[in-house]
């Protein structure tokens, strides 16, 4: 749950399933542009790939150095609801780039926890977005 | 190329400009069919599904809904369109043009990557065959015949591939694709999760989360390949497997959350008192998850593999999106592994990284899953316990690889037969954990009531309601 951010905002679109949709969940196209524009306000030293549909939501991939990471924006919820949505923002270690394969787990890069920490400082900011577990 | 749905064969590959491809693939049809009346979903075949029907490649808007009895669905043939300059994107001939016809010296490999992956689509369709008698709704029902239409799909998909580009050899793969049958003690499925019997729902949704991920992460690594037609074939499955994952997703969602309801009429989390009250106790769905995602771990392959390897020397099979790499050689690199000592204890062993890539796609794969488990403990979070779901580790119960048959604990600590054997009951489904799951199945298949283990989902198909009647018994 460490690596995991959740929020809950009226900010993104959540009542609508566009036809592009690969499943009624995949919200958050909208929210993963803005995080990233935001991202890229912030912090001009990563660099974020255009945003990608995935089954559960959407995300982008993050590379700084030698170092690659996942963030990705999975929609709370089978499908369109009225009430403000949850989303829970993950910022993982993309698999296949350390040469090292730890099963009980290596430590994490210094970039996963600066990007987190950059993530949580711009969604804690917008007024328009509660966050749940900082 | 549009999609063509005059002809008896759906396609948007031009079939009736070959009318040979077209005539085997004609002959093939009714012998699919037969399998389906067969070994499809029993007792359902005359029943009214509102299904999804894929009319467009374009990712824009693909699909749309209707009723269809289930062997009239139109089973067809769809590849995402070519990209005139794609090029090879890995391996040895990177950079080169991509592959409309088949190298010969690659058929062979090719032919069996083609009909494993074949094999695994008709194969879930078998293991799911009685559930439709168990479905916790109509909701659910519906959401059962569309993952089978759809496996029965993709190995349309595959035999396409089989009877364009291996002539008879191909034939004779896409007969023996319907004479192999999961389970079957004489002709097994080829790969061995897809002979375990899924006898409930709780099953079926781990097996569509976690196993049909497996698939997603299979088709993403044959979608990179060199040999077009299998790369354009793969990136369209892709769109209707999503749906099956999401099947899973939200129906391991919707236990918990009514086990969560369960627990606050209870004011208790005690696992005897909430079976007592008909619901899934969390302790045991993290035995399934644990022996479904175990058991999926396995259909990566072994860590060390020179086949992987030569998959992706060869342009064969690449790593699932291996655009955001940056050496798409990667005949330098290695890649250290912990394995087994045989002493109870671990060692470091370095192997080339191409030998490596079974294991670089299962660690994209588990961090896939984590993401699933996060949104669940989310919801256990927010109900207010503290119990969390967790993945075990990538080395517990192996079957295949550096790992097989060492026992580790849930956490990958290698520990002594005696300490596992003693341990698994708590770490895997019992006989009477199972007993306890099967007492709750029992077939909801009236309009408008849903089974009382499992929660309704928020929302209905394609902006239905919920209480739709999404499947018409008569």
């Amino acid at each position: 749950m460490g690596e995991s951010i959740t929020i809950e905002t009226d900010l993104f679109e959540h009542r609508e399933v566009k036809a592009h949709f690969i499943n009624p969940c995949c919200f958050g196209e909208d929210f993963a542009a803005w995080l990233r524009q935001e991202l890229l306000h912030l912090d001009r030293s990563f660099q974020l790939s255009e945003p990608v549909q995935e089954d559960y939501g959407w995300g982008f991939h993050v590379s700084h150095g030698k170092t690659r990471l996942w963030v990705a924006l999975s929609y709370v919820g089978s499908g369109p609801q009225e009430a403000p949505a949850q989303f829970v923002i993950s910022v993982v270690r993309e698999s296949g780039f350390e040469s090292v394969k730890r099963v009980l787990g290596s430590p994490d890069p210094p970039e996963l926890a600066e990007l987190r920490d950059l993530i949580r400082q711009i969604v804690m900011a917008n007024p328009a977005i509660k966050t749940i577990n900082p | 190329m549009s999609m063509n749905y005059q002809d008896r064969i759906p396609n948007n590959v031009d079939l009736g400009s070959n009318r040979t491809l077209q005539r085997a693939l004609e002959h093939w049809q009714p012998e699919f069919l037969n399998w389906w009346q067969e070994l499809g979903p029993r007792d359902f075949q005359v029943a009214d599904v509102y299904l999804r029907t894929a009319t467009s490649v374009d990712a824009k808007g693909w699909a749309t809904y209707g009723f269809v009895r289930m062997p009239e669905y139109r089973w067809g043939i769809f590849l995402a369109d070519r990209n005139p300059d794609r090029k090879i994107g890995f391996g040895d001939s990177y950079g080169q043009e991509v592959w409309q016809q088949i190298p010969g010296e690659y058929r062979a490999t090719l032919r069996r990557l083609i009909v494993t992956q074949g094999d695994t689509e008709p194969a879930s369709v078998e293991q799911q065959r009685m559930l439709g008698h168990t479905a916790p709704s109509l909701y659910d029902l519906r959401n059962l015949f569309q993952v089978n239409v759809e496996e029965g799909r993709h190995l349309w998909a595959m035999v396409y591939l089989l009877h364009a580009y291996f002539g008879r050899d191909g034939r004779e793969e896409a007969e023996e694709l319907l004479e192999r049958h999961s389970g079957d003690a004489d002709k097994p499925r080829i790969l061995g999760t897809f002979n375990e019997p899924i006898r409930d729902w709780l099953s079926f949704f781990m097996f569509t989360y976690f196993t049909d991920r497996d698939g997603k992460f299979q088709l993403k690594s044959l979608a990179e390949s060199s040999f077009d037609p299998l790369a354009r074939t793969c990136s369209f499955m892709l769109t209707e497997e999503a749906h099956h994952m999401f099947v899973g997703d939200t129906g391991i969602s919707r236990v918990i959350k009514r086990t969560l309801e369960v627990m606050k009429e209870l004011s208790s989390d005690d696992p005897e008192a909430i079976r007592k009250a008909g619901a899934v106790d969390l302790q045991t769905l993290q035995k399934y998850l644990n022996f479904w995602f175990s058991s999926s771990l396995d259909l990566f392959g072994s860590e060390s593999s020179s086949n992987a390897a030569s998959y992706f020397a060869n342009g064969l099979k690449g790593r699932p999106d291996e655009g955001r790499y940056e050496d798409h050689i990667a005949a330098d690199q290695m890649f250290t592994l912990e394995v087994p000592d045989g002493n109870g204890a671990t060692k470091s062993e370095q192997i080339p990284m191409r030998n490596a890539m079974n294991e670089v796609t299962r660690g994209s794969y588990v961090k896939d899953c984590e993401l699933g488990v996060t949104r669940w403990n989310r919801l256990i979070e927010k109900a207010g316990y503290s119990f969390r779901l967790a993945l075990p580790s990538t080395r517990f119960r192996r079957n295949i690889g550096t790992w097989a048959g060492v026992p580790t604990d849930t956490t990958g600590k290698p520990i002594t037969q005696e300490e596992f054997s003693a341990h698994i009951a708590g770490w895997l489904p019992s006989d009477g954990d199972r007993a306890y799951i099967m007492s709750l199945m029992h077939g909801v298949h009236e309009h408008g009531k849903m089974a009382a283990w499992i929660a309704p989902p928020d929302r209905g198909i394609n902006n239905n309601p919920v209480d739709y009647e999404y499947v018409k018994l008569h």
